[in-house]
């Protein structure tokens, strides 16, 4: 009897394990969606309707979905450090210090790169560096996309016949 | 006594605008200067310097960076530059507590205009100063019984035309006179965020960044103004439009540049409206040592004389 039940503790720990690196693939890939809606919304208000960037971020803040909206929120908390700090600094420090977004360092250099434009320079040339970051985001999405279609199964079936091993090695 | 105080404060807040580095340089200059200080100037390789009364004093001795002059706008706009585009398209920008960033640089120009500036290279904070109780002394002379009479007040540049127009308005405005003010370039109200930087009083309607002639058309039918006042009058459109308002029974305001009387009436613009009577007050302003003398002038009184 506690055989069994030994087993089952084992193969659904090792299942557990296999199941949250699927669950981390469908966040980082749902966190990609809401970064890039963020940024579309961020671009139209910028180039649209002139919108202070004070202002974008709280509205950003409050409208998009956790995680994503801790980098506006974080940015909202600093700008009042703005004189002290650059805006490219509060940008940066907000990006790096959001772990639990499942970012790449190569999808956070996309963010940090755009706020060099961000909030300086003329409406055209932020409306490109906004466009350039969608764009090379949304290549990351597409990838993250293909992984978890690819990874999602073998990751599962991993965990559980992991523990199927386990199990077989101690009976 | 306390004069100083307040112009080493509007020093301080106009410093503030500035990046840490030059932020520090700025706060270590001592009183006398930041009293008198009229401008804060930065240029790329250049010290940065305060405008003084006798010329320009450099406050640092390390060379203003392309870096500072993009902390200053970031600064002043809020990391929004695209936000003041229009003002930017002026090549100013107005910053919390009434002062005044001119930038220079590399014009970015679309479809034949201005839109905006990159690679700043030069930056004026000009350091916007309100002086409450200047026309105290001659605010009695520019009624006639109860009804204030068409003013005009000239200076050569400096000499604070647009803070004694400032007072004016704000005097007016508080014994309950319905007066709108036509500010083209921003310079009288500093509005920001549509709201006034200076005490304008409480009867007083500000248009901002309209030209002139066609922001005083437009109040004369939405504000139903007593009183028009506007900073600079400097072309044929101004006057008819000033005109305009003396027609419908409105007092002018204005402000013109001009040594003296002799000399405003030397100019065509100036002399036919002298001549057709649309201001019966002159306020000239005279600058001895630090004192500035204000005299007002009876136009009719001249005419008599010949």
């Amino acid at each position: 009897m506690f055989r069994i039940i030994g087993a089952v503790i084992i193969v659904a720990c090792t299942a557990a394990f296999g199941f949250s690196g699927v669950t981390r693939l469908r966040v980082r890939v749902k966190n990609l969606q809401n970064l890039i809606t963020a940024l579309e919304i961020m671009k139209s208000e910028i180039c649209e309707r002139l919108t202070p960037m004070t202002e974008i971020l709280t509205a950003l803040s409050q409208e998009t979905q956790a995680p994503v909206s801790g980098i506006f929120k974080e940015c909202c908390n600093q700008m009042s450090q703005l004189g002290s700090r650059s805006f490219y600094f509060i940008w940066k420090s907000a990006v790096e210090g959001a772990c639990d977004l499942e970012l790449t360092e190569h999808e956070k250099k996309i963010l940090t790169d755009m706020g060099h434009v961000l909030g300086r320079y003329d409406i055209q040339e932020q409306k490109s560096a906004i466009t350039y970051a969608i764009r090379r985001l949304e290549t990351c999405l597409q990838n993250a996309e293909e992984e978890k279609r690819s990874q999602s199964k073998v990751h599962a079936a991993l965990g559980v016949s992991a523990g199927l091993f386990i199990v077989i090695i101690l009976i | 006594m306390e004069q100083i105080y307040y112009m080493i404060s509007r020093f301080d807040g106009a410093a503030s605008l500035l990046p840490p580095g030059l932020q520090g340089a700025a706060r270590f200059l001592d009183e006398e200067d930041k009293a008198g200080a009229e401008e804060i100037r930065l240029r790329t390789g250049c010290l940065p310097t305060v405008l003084l009364p006798d010329g320009e004093k450099p406050i640092s001795n390390t060379p203003v960076t392309r870096e500072d002059l993009n902390g200053v706008l970031e600064i002043v706009t809020g990391a929004s530059a695209h936000a003041v585009r229009e003002s930017m398209r002026s090549g100013y920008i107005t910053a919390k507590g009434g002062y005044r960033v001119g930038i220079c640089g590399y014009g970015i120009v679309r479809d034949g205009e201005v839109s905006g500036f990159k690679n700043i290279s030069s930056a004026a904070i000009r350091i916007t100063k309100e002086i409450k109780g200047a026309a105290d002394r001659i605010m009695d002379e520019l009624f006639d019984g109860k009804a204030f009479v068409s003013t005009l007040i000239i200076s050569p540049p400096g000499r604070g035309k647009t803070t004694v127009l400032r007072d004016i308005v704000r005097q007016l405005s508080e014994r309950g006179i319905r007066i709108s003010v036509a500010d083209e370039r921003g310079e009288i109200a500093a509005m920001k965020d549509g709201e006034a930087q200076m005490d304008m009083g409480r009867t007083t309607d500000i248009m901002e960044a309209c030209p002139k002639d066609r922001a005083v058309m437009m109040l004369l039918r939405a504000m139903n103004p007593q009183i028009i006042a506007m900073d600079e009058i400097t072309a044929q459109e101004d006057k008819a439009a000033l005109w305009g308002a003396a027609n419908c029974g409105v007092s002018l305001l204005a402000t013109a540049h001009a040594n003296s009387f002799s000399d405003l009436y030397s100019k065509p613009l100036y002399r036919s409206m002298l001549d057709e009577g649309l201001f019966k007050r002159i306020v000239t302003i005279s600058q001895k040592d630090a004192r500035r003398d204000y005299r007002v002038i009876h136009v009719e009184a001249m005419e008599c004389s010949g």
